[in-house]
């Protein structure tokens, strides 16, 4: 099944793919710095302990972890996976930023390189020939809207929600980037090699 | 009160339909329906009001308006008033009848004007007044936008740049909106650019990375609607990225060179992969294919191998990027790094030149040297050892240099040096080079060097028939660069005659010389000195004035150096002009003219010309004067001249004070031969002392086989006659008793011996005869022919006739004694005239003589 999947098409929307998880990587730090203005909540420290209170009130919900891809890792659940995490992710951001007070445009960009990166996972699942899940995202947008509209009237606690989401967005990401990265390798492993040229 | 109208105006429409008749133009009906519809197009005044289906109509359609009069308007309180549309030039139209009173209609077929303006008058009789006006404008939908072309604008705030052509201007207001969709997400956007402007800037919600974007402009007025054609692009591929950079570059094998690189920090998320372009250029002047471009695949942060590279080479390395058809960027910073060396190898073409014979048994010379094409350096620094081999094997190095050139001394028996090139990694097998002598004798090799264009020479030459060169040597330099020159050289087959030279440059001298190569031997060279184009001097010499005098100048010149020739210098053109404008020009071809024929303290404007073939150049232009005829120069002329004149007149007076003074000065006393003897000599003795003819006049030698001196003795020669004091002035006649020989010593030695006046007492006379006479000299009259006359010598001989001891030096004897014995004839017959022997000496002491042996 594997070997179907070596055909520059999904090598295309893998590459693509590996380069906006990559801009997501990139940028959020600038949006993290641009919405979060409180000085404690910062992307490098170490904060997990300290705001777990409020991790519990708020009850994000957190995409599933990422397994290293493997044999016993079905390729079309893996991207499935990444699919539906990073559409829950846009919903948290979408809803976060909508509720916040303010919303910078750095924000933006990482929803709208959101939106491209699951165009290039939806293409490389049609390459796999699994069909994408329907997607739900209204109902967890509208129940999330719902469930963190009067929490987040709190600055400080809007702020713990958007930084949290940003978080957990790198987090995110991070996995997503290393399984584009074992896809690659896997599936075209001579590209991935010095690129030699001879003068002629 | 509007309101009012406007119910009025829509019960007149009700009204109209109502009472329509069924045969009336369908087309009629419509228009005047749709034209109630459009309350918009109304334009109004407190007396009538003009109605139209629209005030922007299809150009060339037909446009039907209506003028209503208002019931209350005071213009039509006389029954008698009529409605009129005012002519319009511009305008053909045709009154529709109305069925509805007090609306009055017209129809324009063919509205083809931009704007045209409508009014309405109401008149009474001749008298009209307008009471109602509208424009109408005439114009097109708007055609459909071309050449939409995007372009991703990848800095901070990343938008997609849209651009297009909206085709012909309408005339009318038209708004354009532009359509985004982004494919397999089913996001559509529309976006409506600023009146007028014909780009929009899609922000980043308009278009997805990676991900194809249909993008349609639709453009709209009041006529109508167009789209243009669908733009599918991937934003990214019209994206230009930014210069990458070269991080590392390192020489990890022989021949290759690894770039690392990298995209931009703004664009390190494009780790996809991206077209490459690696612009390599070797560092050095010697590499004759100096520039590589290589294409290639790569991602940002690998490392591109460039390999086949020359070894021991530094390379500038250069790159840029695209995104598949993406514009280039632009290229990258150079990074300089040198691929791994190795020796030497192959061999090198020489060409050794013995200059000049050799001293204390060593030999001058000069061994040139280029790479064979075979040869690889394998370094940018490579170093030549010239060496020969001393038997039994002590090799001597001659010299070693980083250039391709060496000068030494050999020792006379060697027969063969050897050159290594040499750099870090190692050396080259030596190349052998024989040395060859030159050649005693050779025949020159004629060299003919024709430009070909303004950066090659052709240069071909003859060999000759029956030689037996084996090949050709040619060497070229610049001669402008001076002594640091290099000279280049090619050795050439020896069936070959011509060989072109490129890479020159224009405008300057180079010398070609070429060598025929014999089995062992060098022949003599045959050189010449081409331009491959000429053009005018860059200038022309300063001039330099030598010689001035009143009359004439001269002019002198330095060489103009070879920088500033531009050519072979043809000729030099001296004009030269005076304030009244008289000019003059010389043309010389060297550094060096008089001007002649010039006016005395006179200044002469003089300017030189300077010529080659390629053009002329004039030099400034200096002022001369001839000077004044100097005073002392005057006086040194004329002091001498009158002094002279003086002394002329003086001795013209005393002469022909006595005029037979004058005879004896002028006229020669000649002996009587009677009285004379005859002496003999040997030849040997008297050649003696003859002085070298080359000191008298005549050159030829003479040869004397017989001589004669036929003489008085002084007081036979005088007794009787004029005392000798009679002869103040004529000492050259007298005899000063020196022996025959020592005389004719004197006369060989200066034949105007007779005017020396050392011979003051003997009337001295002689025959010589000449066993070898001169064959070569013209025949002379004879000496003595005037002794025929009856008259006076002096009246017959001119003063500058020969003398006849000079023409008998240079005459056969032989006619000289026939003469002689004639002259002895006549004399006897004019005896009786003694009245003339006193004007002849010398025959009256013939006759004395004659007397003297009678008795």
């Amino acid at each position: 099944m594997w070997r179907d999947m070596q055909n520059p098409a999904f090598e295309n929307a893998l590459e693509n793919g590996h380069s906006l998880i990559s801009k997501i990587l990139n940028d959020t730090p600038a949006a993290h710095k641009a919405w979060i203005h409180t000085e404690s909540l910062s992307l490098d420290g170490n904060d997990s302990g300290k705001l777990q209170y409020l991790k519990e009130v708020l009850n994000l919900t957190t995409a599933p972890a990422l397994k290293p891809i493997s044999d016993s890792l079905n390729l079309g659940d893996c991207l499935g996976q990444i699919a539906e995490g990073l559409r829950l992710h846009q919903t948290l951001l979408t809803v976060v930023s909508n509720l916040a007070l303010v919303k910078p445009e750095e924000v933006d960009g990482l929803l709208y390189d959101i939106r491209d990166l699951l165009i290039q996972v939806k293409k490389m699942q049609s390459q796999t020939g699994v069909t994408s899940a329907p997607e739900t995202q209204e109902d967890l947008k509208s129940q999330l809207q719902k469930n963190l509209a009067p929490q987040l009237e709190d600055e400080y606690t809007s702020q713990v929600a958007a930084h949290l989401v940003l978080l957990h967005l790198r987090d995110f990401s991070q996995d997503v980037s290393r399984s584009f990265r074992s896809m690659h390798s896997i599936l075209f492993p001579d590209s991935d090699s010095q690129t030699t040229v001879a003068l002629n | 009160m509007n309101e009012m109208r406007l119910l009025k105006l829509i019960f007149g429409c009700l009204a109209d339909i109502n009472i329509m008749k069924l045969h009336w133009l369908p087309v009629r009906v419509m228009l005047w329906s749709t034209m109630c519809s459009f309350t918009a197009n109304v334009k109004a005044s407190p007396c009538a009001e003009i109605r139209t289906l629209s005030a922007v109509v299809l150009s060339g359609s037909p446009v039907t308006a209506s003028c209503y009069i208002k019931e209350d308007c005071p213009l039509t309180k006389r029954a008698d008033f009529r409605v009129e549309w005012p002519y319009k030039a511009n305008l053909s139209y045709a009154s529709v009848t109305s069925h509805e009173e007090r609306v009055y209609q017209i129809l324009i077929s063919n509205l083809t004007n931009m704007i045209a303006m409508l009014e309405c008058a109401i008149c009474i009789h001749e008298d009209c007044n307008v009471v109602a006006g509208m424009e109408i404008k005439a114009a097109y939908p708007p055609p459909a936008p071309r050449d939409l072309t995007c372009g991703l604008n990848l800095t901070e705030q990343y938008s997609l740049l849209c651009t297009w052509d909206p085709g012909q201007e309408t005339s009318i207001p038209t708004t354009y909106k532009l359509h985004t969709e982004i494919r397999d997400s089913a996001q559509k956007f529309v976006y409506i650019p600023p009146p007028g402007k014909h780009f929009f800037r899609i922000p980043r919600v308009g278009f997805a990375l990676f991900n194809d974007v249909q993008v349609q402009v639709v453009a709209e007025n009041a006529l109508g609607r167009a789209t243009s054609e669908p733009l599918v692009l991937d934003p990214m591929e019209t994206a230009k990225l930014d210069p990458p950079e070269i991080q590392t570059v390192t020489a990890e094998t022989y021949e290759c060179l690894g770039l690392s690189w990298s995209l931009s920090k703004a664009q390190k998320w494009i780790t996809r992969t991206l077209h490459v372009e690696i612009r390599m250029k070797p560092m050095s002047n010697k590499v004759l294919n100096r520039e590589h471009i290589i294409s290639k695949k790569s991602k940002s942060g690998k490392t591109v191998q460039t390999c086949k590279l020359l070894h021991g080479m530094m390379y500038q390395s250069e790159m840029r990027v695209r995104y598949n058809s993406s514009p280039w960027s632009e290229w990258s910073r150079p990074s300089v790094a040198t691929t791994r060396m190795k020796a030497p190898t192959g061999r090198l073409v020489t060409w050794l030149k013995l200059l000049g014979q050799p001293a204390n048994r060593q030999y001058e010379a000069e061994l040139l040297w280029k790479p064979s094409l075979q040869f690889r350096a394998n370094s940018m620094n490579v170093s030549y050892v010239v060496s020969f081999v001393r038997p039994p094997g002590r090799k001597e190095e001659l010299c070693i240099t980083d250039q391709q050139h060496c000068s030494f001394s050999i020792p006379v028996d060697i027969k063969r040096i050897h050159l290594t090139a040499v750099n870090t990694a190692g050396k080259s097998s030596p190349t052998d080079v024989t040395v060859y002598k030159w050649k005693g004798r050779d025949r020159a090799i004629n060299l003919k060097a024709f430009p070909v264009s303004e950066e090659s020479i052709f240069t071909n030459w003859s060999s000759p028939k029956s030689s037996a060169i084996s090949a050709y040597v040619l060497e070229w330099k610049a001669l402008h660069e001076g002594i640091f020159t290099t000279v280049s050289f090619e050795i050439v087959n020896k069936n070959q005659s011509a060989l072109v030279f490129p890479g020159l440059e224009p405008y300057k001298p180079y010398n070609f010389s070429i060598y025929p190569k014999y089995k062992d031997v060098i022949g003599q060279p045959s050189s010449v000195v081409a331009y491959t184009k000429e053009k005018a001097p860059l200038e022309s010499p300063d001039l330099k004035i030598g010689d001035l005098r009143p009359s004439s100048i001269e002019l002198l010149w330095d060489e103009l150096p070879l920088q500033k020739r531009n050519g072979n210098i043809t000729s030099y053109t001296v004009f030269y002009w005076d304030k009244k404008n008289k000019t003059g020009e010389a043309k010389v071809t060297e550094r060096r003219v008089v001007l002649k024929d010039l006016s005395p303290y006179s200044v002469y404007s003089v300017q030189l010309m300077t010529s080659t073939n390629g053009g002329s150049v004039n030099g400034s232009v200096i002022s001369v004067m001839t000077p004044y005829v100097d005073a002392i120069e005057i006086v040194l002329i004329v002091i001498p001249a009158c002094v002279g004149l003086a002394l002329l007149f003086l001795t013209g007076i005393t002469c022909f004070s006595n005029d037979k003074c004058l005879k004896k000065c002028l006229w020669p006393m000649i002996p009587d031969p009677a009285n004379s003897s005859i002496k003999k000599w040997t030849l040997t003795d008297s050649m003696q002392d003859i002085p070298p003819l080359k000191e008298v006049k005549d050159p030829v030698p003479v040869h004397l086989s017989h001589f004669s001196l036929l003489s008085l003795s002084e007081t036979e020669l005088w007794k009787g006659n004029t005392p000798i004091s009679e002869y103040p002035h004529c000492g050259k006649w007298t005899y000063t008793g020196k022996s025959v020989d020592e005389e004719h010593s004197d006369s060989s030695r200066d034949s105007g011996i007779y005017n020396s006046g050392s011979q003051s007492e003997s009337v001295p006379y002689a025959t010589v005869v000449f066993a070898n006479p001169y064959r070569t000299q013209p025949a002379a009259p004879p000496a003595y022919l005037r002794s025929e006359s009856t008259q006076p010598l002096l009246a017959e001989e001119e003063p500058s006739s020969p003398q006849p001891y000079e023409q008998m030096a240079t005459q056969g004897t032989v006619y000289g004694a026939d003469h002689f014995s004639a002259v002895q004839e006549d004399l006897r017959r004019e005896e009786e005239n003694e009245s003339h022997w006193v004007d002849f000496p010398m025959l009256q002491s013939l006759e004395i003589n004659d007397i003297n042996n009678q008795g």
